[in-house]
């Protein structure tokens, strides 16, 4: 069937079938093992930004 | 009783619509909660918004009927709709922007600039632009809503018009970004079922996936001479390398979308709604095959419908459509498919326009309420509250529903084009203004306030008077070129002969998108300012970019 469609045409649908396997295997490949970078504590950088806002305020 | 059946359909989906907008106003307590979803939404949830939001009604009927028109080249689309505005987006973009907006406490796309910058300037500018601009966007989606219900339930236009605003505002207002990610998650899926449905039936409507692809290659004959003389080769081939349709796909329906999905305000902001880094990855196959099952499939099956209409009419989709490529798609869902497909068709699309316009009456909301109103103004605490951006939101679905209807009246069909211009306008201002200030935002340090305030300025600034003077489509409808100059664009000389395209190599100027064009000045604009300017303080910097425990031990 590959001669009905240009090669640009192949080409095309070649790519979209490797990005959305790419996207795939990157989604599986991050679920599946432990993020390097630590995640920040929510927490601690909103009351960090409430205090300065507060320190704002008071100045 | 077709109708009944239709009506059922549609009030039952309207119905789990308003059901998942109640959830979302059960779940809101806090600002965060309203804004950014408590930033504790879950990946896939968060993905298919994402996804919905992005794939518009217009992608679906609009460009689905360019690919019937153009052929499957279009599947290029596909790619960089997957690649850059999934992959890169989501691992590259996404960390950072998350990361920053925590850091920052920043709850919409103008405040993590503003704060990023430490201008209430950029903020305000950035949150007037999406004000003033998207409800043009989002009218344009509204309308065609509009359109489909008034045309299958028998309603007015008005009508059709204020019961989907009047849903996607009940869902909206009340539930805030929560409820906009429930509706999403459940509108996407609705959409992906519609979808796959419409290419296997299209498939066996045309004798099976072999037997279509022979008939829609053996139509190369049937392509007409004007069509071949712009570069046209056929359905299953790309237009011929540097000719008019070459550069209208390539250099303006594909690049416009492409690098504009990077700095759209409404699905930048969905980064910041997840509750870990990690989480945006875990998002990523999920957006991706969401792309894929929807855009993919619509220029899939654009090409085939000409199939189709030659085997039935023996006329082409276009010449069927009479000219109007956003109708060839709904006509063939009529004509070639069976009535039961027509009902899910409908509420596939309807899920389609109602995810992108409750996200953007969102984002709209949220710059008028919490960026111009509260940051903007500098609203004391007390005034800091929750019905702040609820107001904000109310006066955007009322603006967008008052250009809904003020464009349908005064200005009809016209109205329609200049609305659905405006929205590839709004695009193109969002990548020429937005990117290089956002992408230097998350990884340039040496960024400073007046390299990003002379970006915008600039980026906006190239964007207009390219798209005024030299893009044939847009400067042909603004028509300054003309009074000014005597020729719809300076890219056309016009010469006794007769008209010729001012080129350089294969570039045909009055084809390349002004969005090309203004951002890589805009790029220049903040490396070259940026590096003659005072620098961000070390301790805003470390704020920004540094963990903050690193930050507190220096």
């Amino acid at each position: 069937m590959s001669n009905l469609f240009s090669p640009a045409v192949i080409a095309g649908h070649l790519f979209t079938l490797w990005s959305a396997l790419i996207c795939v295997l990157w989604g599986i490949g991050k679920a599946s093992r432990p993020a390097p970078s630590p995640d920040e504590p929510e927490e601690t950088v909103r009351s960090w930004t409430q205090d300065e806002r507060q320190i704002e305020e008071n100045l | 009783m077709e109708k009944i059946t239709l009506a059922a359909f549609v009030l039952a989906y309207l119905g789990i619509v308003l059901f998942l907008g109640w959830r979302g106003f059960r779940n809101t307590r806090t600002v965060t909660d309203y804004l950014l979803a408590g930033r504790r939404s879950h990946p896939w949830v968060m993905a298919l918004s994402y996804g919905a939001t992005f794939i518009s009604t217009s992608a679906i009927v609009g460009f689905g009927g360019v690919a019937a028109v153009y052929g499957m080249g279009l599947m290029w689309l596909t790619f960089t709709n997957i690649f850059i505005g999934i992959f890169i987006a989501f691992a590259f973009f996404g960390p950072p922007t998350r990361r920053l907006g925590l850091r920052l406490d920043a709850h919409t796309f103008p405040e993590l600039l503003g704060r990023r910058y430490r201008s209430r300037a950029i903020q305000s500018s950035s949150a007037a632009l999406i004000f003033l601009f998207m409800p043009l966007y989002a009218s344009a989606v509204l309308m065609s809503a509009a359109k489909f219900l008034s045309e299958h339930l028998g309603l007015s236009y008005q009508e059709a018009l204020y019961l989907f605003a009047g849903i996607v505002a009940v869902s909206v207002v009340l539930g805030g970004l929560k409820g906009v990610l429930y509706t999403d998650a459940f509108q996407a899926a609705v959409m992906t079922a519609g979808m796959v449905a419409l290419l296997l039936l299209s498939y066996y409507r045309l004798g099976g996936l072999t037997a279509a692809y022979k008939k829609l290659a053996a139509l190369h004959s049937a392509v007409p001479p004007r069509l071949t003389a712009l570069g046209h080769q056929g359905w299953t081939a790309f237009p011929a390398f540097g000719s008019v349709l070459w550069w209208t796909l390539v250099g303006s329906i594909m690049t416009g979308v492409s690098i504009g999905v990077l700095a759209q305000p409404q699905l930048v902001v969905r980064f910041m709604t997840v509750r870990r880094e990690s989480e945006l990855h875990r998002a990523i196959p999920i957006g991706a095959l969401f792309i894929l099952l929807t855009v993919g499939i619509a220029y899939l099956v654009g090409p085939l419908t000409n199939v189709f209409f030659h085997e039935t009419s023996d006329t082409l989709a276009l010449q069927r459509a009479g000219g109007d490529v956003e109708r060839i798609i709904p006509m063939y869902v009529t004509a070639a498919l069976p009535p039961f497909f027509s009902i899910l068709f409908l509420v596939t699309l309807l899920s389609a326009a109602m995810s992108t316009l409750s996200s953007q009456f969102h984002v709209i909301g949220t710059a008028l309420g919490r960026d111009l109103l509260e940051e903007g103004l500098g609203l004391p605490a007390r005034f800091r509250t929750l019905h702040l951006s609820r107001i904000g939101m109310v006066a955007a679905i009322l603006f967008a529903l008052l250009l809904g209807v003020e464009m349908e009246r005064i200005l009809g069909k016209t109205g329609t084009e200049i609305v659905a211009r405006s929205t590839a306008i709004f695009f193109g201002l969002c990548a020429s203004i937005f990117l290089p200030v956002y992408a230097a935002a998350l990884w340039c340090r040496s960024a400073t306030r007046a390299g990003a305030l002379t970006a915008m300025l600039v980026g906006a600034l190239s964007y207009v008077l390219w798209m005024l003077f030299m893009q044939e489509k847009t400067a042909a409808l603004f028509g300054l070129s003309q009074r000014w100059f005597g020729t719809r664009s300076l890219g056309i000389v016009i010469r006794p002969e007769g008209e010729s395209l001012l080129q350089t190599g294969p570039v045909l100027w009055t084809h390349v998108d002004a969005s090309l064009v203004a951002l890589p000045i805009a790029i220049l604009a903040i490396l070259l300012v940026s590096a003659f300017t005072p620098k961000f303080s070390p301790d805003h910097l470390a704020r920004c970019f540094s963990p903050p425990n690193q930050n507190s031990a220096a």
